[in-house]
This record gives structure tokens, C-alpha cells and sequence, in this order.
């Protein structure tokens, strides 16, 4: 089955997805574009955090969960029927990066936590991974704060730049689709605006999928929005539909 | 009648609390101010000096420093066995016994195990030996590394616990971030939920090493004895500064003899009060850290 | 998308179920360590239930070299030292827990935790050894009766094991009280008191029960303070001041001095019941807890 349009890289079709009999996906359907920053509103939960994990099979891992329907991620190569195909789960999360709402490093040095998932998740050799780690806290712009202390413990960071290493993280892995799971709600102003400016810059080579409960990060960083009501998507409106101050509200209010 | 009841409670609560600070004084008084003048060299290595008695294994019959060798080595073996095991099937029951069936049964086991009294798990041992005299090994006795199994099987519900509760209650979001990265089960766990949790362990560890240390009963039935000197190997007799405390309490002849007991007792009490300690710090640290 | 379907599978794969089988192994090892206890206490035991072999077994009267092998003078210590420790240790834990919860100033609340806290890593032998010594001798001396060595002795040094277990259990049923609530009944007026009598401990009945039933579990397992301070006499005792012995102490007496197959039969019988005792100990444990949910 070919995808509806060219430009399309997420589409999910009649999608349901339960914990232990309680529905909180509830035949939702929707398509999303690539290369575009697109991002999920509505109250908490309403599944929004669960519909971006049915995006990389990252229910599976929580137990009593049950998912129907059928999602398709056109990735540079080709089309995948992620819950039909036989394409390896650990090939399909490389390829839809995510990042959580409170940044985990990993225990370990700055470094480690960017050279660990290359070396066991691609294999890659150490000279190679060395190139991508830069390359990947330098799109973050953490490279000039971090390159002499990628010995230190990534915990000594503070809460933005932890959450800038996650990023970097998730990028070194060069991911076709990136999921965003409130990625700014445990940062101050100052680190979030950071984040904001990064996701603009990024969306040139992602495809970006992002929860929010901010209208106003909405606003400022989306192509589209797509508000959820009851484990569906009720409304997706365009950036023209809502750059004037003033009118997303509107419209969320209306819907609620 | 109400008011009366009130008040007799609270009189109650009070003197629990001030009877069992007292008691404890008492105890800790008496232990130390007939203990701490032994505190020396001398209560290790008698009359053997000690450079001889560690480096050239000149036996020591008036100290108790085969005791403490042999203490150690005990702790060492045991802790080498449960370790592993222990902190494994912790894993297990924290990540991988996803079907209920077999959680709850070796939940079930884990438990049971966990409330064996000490000294039902020497009369194992005991027991075992005397299959093997009847059957394969008519020679065999009870030993060090018979004893060092026994106390294995002891701790290693404390380390299955601790390793199971550190991976259980770390936060859920966590438990996602090497998977979404695109890890492996194993990678995941290994990798990022193993050195967050690894405080918490290292409690269960050093729990698993204090309780090592003091039992008395399993080493009772399984090879324990006074006088051995240091053992040679896994299938000797051992002296373990526990058993030494019990024997001396019994068995001593004369006031310096007696004197070795209240230094050795001391001497435990110090060992497990700081390796007890040393747990529950780790153990507030990550409660804490965990919010 | 053929050429990603065994993408690293099959290596990964292979390693994985190796970790996963040995995992499996370890948390089975318990199990079988449960299994082969119960399998050797009952293969050994296996003669007394030989009908004359019973018939001795279940006897007042202890002495091997007579041909009288009789278990019950030992499990009626065991009993007896179980609930008499329990009756001081369990209120003074109760106590210690009020004290803590409201009742007492903080200064002592704190010291007191501080101290249970450290009285849980003090080996029982220490406690054996030094009651030999203090109160042993003292008991001797007041009641001017005996060797000092008795079921009273080993009481009041038994509580002292039991104390922490009872207390850390129950003060952390307390802790886990709703603070809202507590919050709500002080603003009706009740006094700290009050709140106990009539909120906290009516809904701690849980926790309270677990910590009677795992104290006792464990004053009937210890071994060493009965053996070094009850007297090991193996007779019912008439007076707290008498001589009795437990089952784990009469483990203990009989591997050391070797009188016999029919006092290791005895020996093993021993055995059963007290894996018996602990196996009771944590249906109870079950049984509370299941209640809960």
C-alpha cells in the first residue's frame, strides 16, 4: 500500500492502543508530514505521550499494553508497517529517536553517554564514533561547553544542558523521525529557549514530532497541531491558522 | 476512664522509649568498658608478633587472629557464591518475570528462604555431609567451603531483595530511555538500569557481608572449631571470631582468656555496626535521590 | 525491506537468551535451596514415623542414654520462649512507635530511632556473651535462685533481638499514615494521643499484626541466645527462673555431641518443625498482606 502523498512521513490508521483493558488510543487516525515540526496539544491524559510511543513500539515495554491498527514511517529507503513488517525493533527505535520529558543520562561520563548507544546499537568503530559525537553536541551547541570535560560525570550537568546531551544523544544515532515527549517541561525559560531555537534548526532534517502543554512554545515553534481529545486527534490546524496571538487559544477553548 | 487509659499509654510509650535507651546503654557500657582495654595487637596475635603471624604464618594460640582469617575468608566465599546469584535473580524477578505464575512461585521460594532460621540451614549442611559419608565421599567432613555454601543460601534473600527493589523502584521514564535508543532488553538493563541502581546493590551487598560475618549458628553444624589455626584449604576445619565469642563465654579458663572474649565481642559488635551503617547510608542516599 | 529483517538478530539474539536462561537459573536456585532442605530434613527424619520410633519421640523425657528420645519438653521451650519475649518486646516496640509517632519530644523520638536503628546490627552472640556476664550473674544474685541461667534470662535477651524487628515494622506501617489526614484530625482537635488511639493504629492493624507474627518467627529461630543463657535442661519449666531448651538450641546440642541415630532422627524432627514454624510465619505474613488489596 502506497502512502496517500509524497511529502507524508508518519501515518497511522485506525490506531487503538489499551493498558490492561483501559483504552487510551481509541481509533485514532492521522498523517504527518516530514520535515516539519508537528505538535501534539490537549490535556494530560488524553494518550498524547501514548500515541508518540506507539510511533516506536516503546508500548511494548510497559506491561498490559495491547495495540490494533496500523502505523506506516516512510523512512529515505523505503516504507515500514511497523506492527506488521518483520523489521527488527531495535533497527526501528534507532531510526524514530525520542526524547523524554526529564532528561536520563545514563550514569556514566558525557562521553560514554554518546559513545555507548554507537558502539552497541551500530556497531560503529571508535574513530567513527568520535566524528559523530561531535557532530552531535555541535548541532546541540554543547560541543564548546563540554569538548574538555567528556570525562566528567553527565550528571554534573545542569538540567538544560542534560536534556541538550539527550538530544545530542538520540541525533548521534542519526534518526529519520524524532519524538519529542514534553521535552522542555522540567527546564527554566532560558533552557527552553534554547531547545525551542534547536527544534527550528532541526526540522530542515527531521521529521519532528513534539508534545506540549505550552500553547505558546505551540505557537512558536509549529508547522501543525494536532489536538487530542479522548485518544483521538479532533482537529490538525496549519501554522497560517494560528500564528495571530490570541487565535490557538481561541480555537482550544472552543474545543474543550 | 478515657482519660485514664490516655494517659497510661503515654506513660507506656514514654518508658519504652527510655527503658530501651537505657537498656541499650547498659549493655553498650558494660561491653565496652570491660572490652576496650583488650582493643590491641594483642587480642589478634597473642604473643606472636604481628609481622610473623601474617607474613610467615606463624600459628597464633593466644589471639584471635585465625579467627578473624577465617571470618574473612567465610565472608569472602559465601559473598563470591551469593553475590552473583543473588543479584541475578533479583534481575530476574525485577525485569523478567513478567508471567505471574512464576514470580509469585519464586517470590514464594525467596521468601521462604528468607525466613529459615539459621539454624535449619546448618542442619542442611549437616545433612548433606552425612549423604555423602553414606554414599560417594566416606571422608567427607564438614568444612570451610560447606559452611561458606550454608551461609551463601542464607544472604542471598537479602541481595535478591535489595537488587529487585533498587530496579523496581527506579522511575518508569527511565526504564524507556535505552530502549527508545534502540538497546536490547539486556543492553537496557545492563547498561542503564543497573548503574542507577547500583547503590541500592551495593546496600544489599554489604547487608549480605554483615550477616556473614555474625551468624554463628550455621558455622555451629558446619565445621566450625577452636582451635585450627588458619585454614589451608577450602576442605579444612576453620575458627570463625564468631563461634570464638560463644566458645570463650563457655569455655575459658582463665581471666585472660576471658578478657579475649569481651575483646572479641567488641571487635565483632564494631564490624557489623559499621558495615550495618554503611548500608543504610547508601540505602537513604538513593531514597532520597529517587524522590 | 528484506535487507533489514536479521539486522544483528541472530548474534544478539543468541546472547540475550543465554543471559535471559542464566538469570532464570539463579532466581530458580532459591527454589531448589527451599526444595533440597525440605527433601534432606524429611529423608533424614523419614524413620520416626516408624510407629514405635513416634512413640518415643513424643515423650516428656529426654535422656538418650537411657533410650528416651522425647521432643517435648524442647518444642514447649520453644513456645513458651517465643511468647514470653514476644509478650515484653511487642508492647516496648508499640511503645517505642507511639513515642516516635506524637507522643514523645523529638529529641527522644530521634535518639530512640537512632538507637533501634543500631541495635539490628549487633550480632546475637554479642548479646548472648554479654547477658552471660551482666544479667546472668545479676539474676543469680536477686532471685538467689539457681545458676541464672533460665527461661527468664533468655527472655529478657531475646526481647532485646526482637525489639528493633517489631519496632521498624510497625513504625514504618506509621509512617506510611496519610499526612493529609493526620493533618485533618489535628484540625478537628485531636490530640496526638487521641489520633493514635482512634485513627492510626485502628488503620495500622495490618502492619501490627505482620510485626507480632515476624517477631515471633523470629524469637522461635534464634539459636544461639537460648543456647549460651537458657540452661539447655530439656524439662518443662515450672518457674521463669528454671532451666528450659528450645528446638534450635537441642539442634545445636545434639550435632555437637554425637548420641546416636535415634537422637539424629530427633535431631532432624527438630528440623521440620521449625521449618515448619517459619513456613506458618510467612502464610500468616501472605494471608495479612493479601488482605490488603
Amino acid at each position: 500500500m502506497a502512502f496517500p502523498s509524497t511529502s507524508c512521513s508518519v501515518f497511522a490508521q485506525n490506531l487503538s492502543v489499551s493498558f490492561s483493558a483501559r483504552q487510551v488510543i481509541n481509533n485514532l487516525s492521522v498523517e504527518i508530514s516530514s520535515r516539519n515540526i508537528t505538535v501534539i496539544v490537549g490535556r494530560s491524559g488524553v494518550g498524547k505521550s501514548t500515541f508518540l510511543r506507539s510511533l516506536n513500539r516503546l508500548n511494548e515495554e510497559i506491561s498490559g499494553s495491547r495495540t490494533e491498527g496500523t502505523v506506516k514511517l516512510s523512512f529515505k529507503d523505503g516504507t515500514v508497517d511497523i506492527y506488521r513488517d518483520r523489521f527488527p525493533i531495535e533497527e526501528l527505535r534507532r531510526r524514530v529517536g525520542m526524547v523524554f520529558q526529564t532528561p536520563h543520562p545514563i550514569p556514566t561520563s558525557i562521553g560514554k553517554n554518546l559513545s555507548l548507544p554507537l558502539k552497541l546499537v551500530l556497531n560503529l568503530p571508535s574513530r567513527k564514533i568520535d566524528d559523530r559525537i561531535e557532530k552531535a553536541l555541535t548541532i546541540v551547541h554543547l560541543w564548546s561547553e563540554v569538548k574538555n570535560r567528556l570525562k566528567e560525570p553527565a550528571l554534573s550537568l545542569s538540567g538544560g544542558q542534560q536534556q541538550r546531551l539527550c538530544l545530542a544523544r538520540t541525533l548521534a544515532l542519526e534518526p529519520e523521525i524524532l519524538l519529542l515527549d514534553e521535552p522542555t517541561a522540567s527546564l527554566d525559560f532560558k533552557a527552553s529557549e534554547k531547545i525551542e531555537d534547536l527544534l527550528s534548526e532541526l526540522k530542515r532534517d527531521y521529521t519532528i514530532i513534539s508534545v506540549s502543554h505550552s500553547i505558546g512554545q505551540a505557537r512558536r515553534i509549529a508547522d501543525n497541531v494536532l489536538v487530542m481529545k479522548e485518544g483521538s486527534i479532533i482537529k490538525v490546524l496549519a501554522a497560517s491558522q494560528f500564528q495571530e496571538k490570541g487565535t490557538l487559544e481561541d480555537l482550544l477553548n472552543e474545543v474543550f | 476512664m478515657r482519660r485514664s487509659l490516655e494517659k497510661i499509654i503515654v506513660i507506656l510509650s514514654y518508658a519504652s522509649s527510655v527503658m530501651t535507651i537505657m537498656i541499650f546503654s547498659v549493655f553498650l557500657w558494660f561491653l565496652i568498658s570491660r572490652g576496650y582495654t583488650t582493643l590491641n595487637l594483642k587480642l589478634l596475635f597473642g604473643n606472636v608478633s604481628p609481622y610473623g603471624a601474617i607474613f610467615k604464618g606463624i600459628p597464633v594460640w593466644d589471639g584471635v587472629w585465625p579467627a578473624l582469617v577465617g571470618t574473612t575468608f567465610l565472608v569472602f566465599i559465601s559473598c563470591a557464591i551469593a553475590v552473583p546469584v543473588g543479584i541475578s535473580a533479583g534481575i530476574f524477578l525485577a525485569e523478567y518475570a513478567t508471567t505471574s505464575r512464576w514470580r509469585s512461585f519464586i517470590n514464594f521460594a525467596v521468601d521462604l528462604l528468607a525466613g529459615m532460621p539459621s539454624i535449619v540451614m546448618g542442619l542442611f549442611g549437616f545433612a548433606m555431609i552425612m549423604l555423602l559419608r553414606s554414599s560417594l565421599l566416606p571422608e567427607a567432613t564438614t568444612c570451610l567451603l560447606l559452611a561458606s555454601i550454608c551461609i551463601a543460601l542464607l544472604v542471598l534473600p537479602y541481595l535478591i531483595r535489595t537488587t529487585q527493589a533498587a530496579l523496581e523502584t527506579l522511575p518508569a521514564a527511565l526504564r524507556l530511555t535505552g530502549v527508545s535508543m534502540g538497546f536490547t532488553k539486556w543492553q537496557n538493563i545492563f547498561r542503564v538500569l543497573l548503574p542507577y541502581a547500583s547503590r541500592g546493590i551495593l546496600s544489599g551487598v554489604i547487608l549480605a557481608i554483615g550477616r556473614a560475618a555474625e551468624d554463628t549458628a550455621v558455622i555451629l553444624l558446619t565445621g566450625v572449631v577452636a582451635n585450627s589455626g588458619l585454614p589451608g584449604s577450602l576442605t579444612d576445619k576453620f575458627e570463625a571470631l564468631p563461634f570464638s565469642i560463644y566458645y570463650l563465654a563457655a569455655e575459658h579458663r582463665t581471666a585472660e582468656e576471658l578478657n579475649r572474649g569481651f575483646g572479641s565481642a567488641l571487635l565483632l559488635l564494631i564490624l557489623t555496626a559499621v558495615l550495618f551503617q554503611i548500608a543504610y547510608w547508601f540505602h537513604g542516599r538513593i531514597s532520597k535521590g529517587s524522590r | 525491506m528484506d535487507t533489514y529483517r536479521c539486522l544483528n538478530d541472530t548474534r544478539k539474539g543468541l546472547v540475550e537468551t543465554l543471559i535471559e536462561s542464566w538469570l532464570f537459573v539463579a532466581a530458580m536456585i532459591s527454589a531448589i535451596a527451599v526444595g533440597a532442605i525440605l527433601f534432606f530434613l524429611i529423608y533424614f527424619a523419614w524413620p520416626i514415623f516408624h510407629e514405635d520410633h513416634l512413640w518415643k519421640l513424643l515423650s516428656w523425657y529426654w535422656r538418650p542414654f537411657q533410650d528416651q528420645f522425647g521432643i517435648l519438653p524442647m518444642v514447649a521451650g520453644s513456645v513458651l520462649l517465643g511468647i514470653s519475649s514476644m509478650l515484653l518486646a511487642y508492647p516496648m516496640g508499640i511503645g517505642v512507635c507511639c513515642c516516635v509517632y506524637g507522643l514523645g519530644p523529638r529529641w527522644l523520638s530521634g535518639l530512640t530511632l537512632m538507637i533501634v536503628r543500631i541495635m539490628t546490627s549487633v550480632p546475637t552472640v554479642v548479646y548472648g556473651f554479654v547477658s552471660v556476664f551482666l544479667l546472668v550473674p545479676f539474676l543469680r544474685e536477686f532471685f538467689y535462685h539457681g545458676s541464672g541461667f533460665s527461661w527468664l534470662a533468655a527472655t529478657l535477651t531475646l526481647s532485646l533481638l526482637v525489639l528493633p524487628t517489631v519496632t521498624l515494622i510497625v513504625n514504618a506501617q506509621f509512617e506510611l499514615f496519610d499526612p493529609e489526614i493526620r493533618l485533618a484530625t489535628t484540625a478537628l482537635g485531636f490530640s496526638p494521643i487521641k489520633q493514635l488511639i482512634w485513627v492510626v493504629i485502628p488503620a495500622s492493624y495490618k502492619g501490627l499484626l505482620a510485626a507480632a507474627v515476624l517477631g515471633f518467627g523470629r524469637a522461635v529461630g534464634d539459636t544461639i541466645i537460648s543456647l549460651m543463657v537458657s540452661g539447655n535442661s530439656p524439662q518443662f519449666p515450672h518457674s521463669m527462673l528454671d532451666s528450659i531448651r528450645t528446638l534450635t538450641a537441642h539442634v545445636a546440642l545434639v550435632v555437637s555431641t554425637e548420641a546416636g541415630s535415634m537422637a539424629y532422627n530427633s535431631l532432624f524432627a527438630a528440623g521440620i518443625m521449625l521449618f515448619g514454624v517459619s513456613a506458618l510465619v510467612n502464610g500468616a505474613l501472605r494471608f495479612i498482606r493479601a488482605g490488603s488489596e
